[in-house]
Order: C-alpha cells, then structure tokens, then sequence
C-alpha cells in the first residue's frame, strides 16, 4: 500500500473513501501495517478512532517533548523529535526546554517545576550550561502563577548569587516585561500564565 | 551489518566511557534508520564539528575494542586521496566512519545543522553523546556526492516514501564551495527525472549557477 497517500491523521471513512475499498478490508489492511508500526490509533470506545498513518516506523520515545506534554497543561508540538535513552529525566527536560529558548515550550516547561524531585541535579545541570538565572526567574514566575514545589534555599540562592548586569533574554522574542529581581526579560503574558492553570 | 536497537545500544555504551559531553552528525545509512526507512546498516557514518570531540570519542570507542582500519576496499582512490576523507574504526560486524567538518568536499554548513530533524541524546553515566540526524534533503545531496549504486537506490527510496523539499537541495548545493556537488546532484536529477516528477525551475537554477 502507497502510505504517501494515506500519511496523516485519517479516520476510517475517509480511508475507505481514498483507497476504494470496504471497511473491512480497510481495517484488515490498517491491522497490518499497525503490526509493522507505521499506525498508531488514538480514541476507541465512545471516542472516534482517529489512525495516525506514517510513512515511517514510530517509536515511544521518552524526550523533552514526551515529559512536558504529560505533565503541562498547555500542549507543545515537537518541532523537532527527540528522544533520549538512558538518564534522563524531569529536570533535564526543564534545562534542555530553557536551552531551547521557544516561548512556547518555555511556558509550558513551567508546570514541571512542580514535579522536579531532585534539585541538586537540576542545579547542576544549569551550572552546566550557565542557565542558572533564567532557571531561577523561571521557577519564581512559576511560583507566583501556578503549584509548585519549592526549591531549597541554598539551590536558590546559589541560583540567586548569578544575576548578572545585563539584561538576560530567556526566549528568542524580545519582550518589554523585566523581571527586576532577576534582571530577565520575561517573554509571557499575563493571558500566558492564566492558561497554565485553566 | 548492524541494526537500529544495536546501534542504540552501541551508542549508549560509547556514552558510557566519553569523558565529556559530544554532539555528533548522523548521516547516511544511520539516519535512514532513525527515520524508520533502513532496517541494517554496514557502517555508522558521523560527522563532527570538532576535532576534540573526535578525540574523546576514538578514546571512548578504543576502550571499547575498536580498531583503525585502511580505506582500501571500502572507498575508491579518489575518495581515499580526498583530504576530508574519513578515518574508519571496526569491530567485528560493526563499523564507524568519522568525518570532521567536511565529507568528502561537501561542507556541512550552519543550514545544514539547522535543518537537522531529530535529536538522540545518549546519556549511561555523567556525560551525554548527542546524535543529531540530518535532514532528508540533506541526506539526498550527501547521497547524491557519494554516488554509488546503493547510493542511488537509497534516494529512489526517500523519494518514494517522503516529501523533499527541492528548493532547499538545490540551495544547499548551490551554496557549495566545490562545484562538483552542483554537477553530482544535476547528474543524480537527471537520472531520477524519469520515475520522478521533478520541477524544470530546479534544473535551471542549478545550470545558471555552473
């Protein structure tokens, strides 16, 4: 079967629709391709299954993208695939979400401080990169906005210890908003931050 | 020959002994199989942009029981007298072939980073072995440079299976310090015009910048 013509999220109507043939014989060719790996199906029971056809074989990947979209609220959609194997964790997908500076996924990153366990490594991991101060601007505007948990004081103030002169942009999008205890430029919203606790 | 999950396991356990963290290039028969489009590869071709991160990962691979080995047999002599050409490690069924910078005479250019698709982080103890996969334009000039039979068959395939953006092969050929990758990608056009519906404008640009 040409998957070119039928790549993207389909239904089953429309898939019978496209390849001519009956529903069931539709459903015995989806069966087989999903064996092969190249459908996943979302929906079922009293949802419409909706297929999503690749031309190439997916995977479950465990990336940055995976861990924020199960923990924010607002969704982001990968603007590239990432997928990590071996250590990684919740507090190396915040770093690499700040590394990434997309405004989008900055935001919604900012749920998972309220799942970060260990705050040593997440510390670490900013020293590492030298993204200490827009890690500590990001978790007090998450503090302020939505539940988190809270950082231990000497992690914060070694955080803290960093703010440098210079105005330090956190997104590739300039923004008028300064976070004066920081000295960060803050690319959101007030409309922004409401989103993340709806 | 060696298999995705191989591979996966093979770069997890490089990651294991680098002593410092890397970025790396993936490209040829390896990005086929992130993208699900190659189920074996015969070597696991990467590109770095810095000698240093070469270095560390040699060191790491040597622990490993890698061995050097000639580019006789593998490259023709062109390819083997070309400066930018590889050094290649073996062991057993598995192979590394390490460019730095450059592969062959193709420049791989910021563009070229940029586009990179997907993003394997490799992370067994302290540091990390990031593999970056190209882009299937990319992989298409890069193909296209090689030339070999296999070569060929493998851009029919990626053309079957995906979209390409013409445009942007015909750019990043055209920004090409070495004029013969203009002529190997028109030469490779050429050839794939019969099966293909490829644009006469991408044609055009190609000759008006010979």
């Amino acid at each position: 079967m040409d998957l070119k013509k039928i790549e993207g999220l389909r239904t089953i109507e429309e898939l019978c629709d496209l390849l001519r043939l009956k529903r069931q014989s539709v459903l015995n060719k989806l069966s087989q391709l999903k064996k092969q790996g190249y459908i996943s199906v979302s929906g079922g029971r009293d949802q419409k299954r909706i297929y999503k056809i690749t031309t190439y074989k997916q995977t479950k990947s465990r990336g940055m993208f995976d861990i924020i979209n199960k923990y924010s609220k607002i969704k982001v959609f990968p603007s590239f695939k990432h997928v990590a194997h071996g250590k990684y964790g919740i507090e190396n997908a915040l770093i690499d979400a700040i590394k990434l500076k997309n405004r989008r996924t900055l935001l919604a990153a900012l749920s998972l401080f309220n799942h970060v366990r260990n705050w040593k490594r997440l510390s670490l991991l900013a020293k590492k990169y030298d993204i200490q101060v827009e890690l500590g601007c990001l978790y007090d505007l998450a503090r302020r906005s939505i539940k988190t948990r809270r950082m231990p004081k000497n992690i914060y103030d070694s955080l803290k210890s960093k703010k440098s002169r210079k105005t330090i942009r956190i997104s590739q999008e300039k923004s008028d908003m300064v976070d004066k205890e920081w000295n960060c430029q803050i690319p959101f919203s007030r409309g922004d931050l409401k989103r993340l606790k709806e | 020959m060696i298999g995705k999950q191989e591979q996966d396991e093979l770069f997890e356990l490089v990651s294991s002994k680098i002593e410092g963290d890397i970025v790396c290039y993936a490209f040829g028969g390896t990005a086929l199989m992130y993208y699900g489009y190659k189920e074996s590869t015969k070597d696991i071709d990467i590109l770095f942009e810095r000698e240093d991160d070469m270095k560390v990962f040699i060191k790491a691979i040597n622990e490993l029981g890698f061995k050097k080995r000639a580019l006789a047999g593998v490259y023709d002599q062109d390819r083997i007298e070309n400066k930018d050409k590889p050094l290649m490690f073996e062991r057993g069924d598995a192979r590394f072939d390490l460019f730095v910078k450059n592969i062959f005479s193709t420049e791989f250019t910021e563009e070229m980073k940029d586009r990179s698709r997907e993003r394997h982080d490799f992370t067994r103890k302290d540091y990390t072995l990031t593999v970056m996969v190209i882009s299937i334009e990319d992989l298409v000039i890069l193909k296209s440079v090689t030339n070999r039979e296999n070569d060929y068959a493998d851009i029919q395939m990626l053309l079957k299976k995906s979209e390409v953006d013409w445009s942007i092969i015909v750019d990043e050929a055209i920004r090409q310090k070495d004029r013969w990758t203009i002529l190997d990608l028109e030469e490779t056009m050429q050839r794939l015009k019969k099966d293909f519906y490829i644009p006469k404008k991408y044609f055009d640009k190609l000759h008006k910048s010979i």
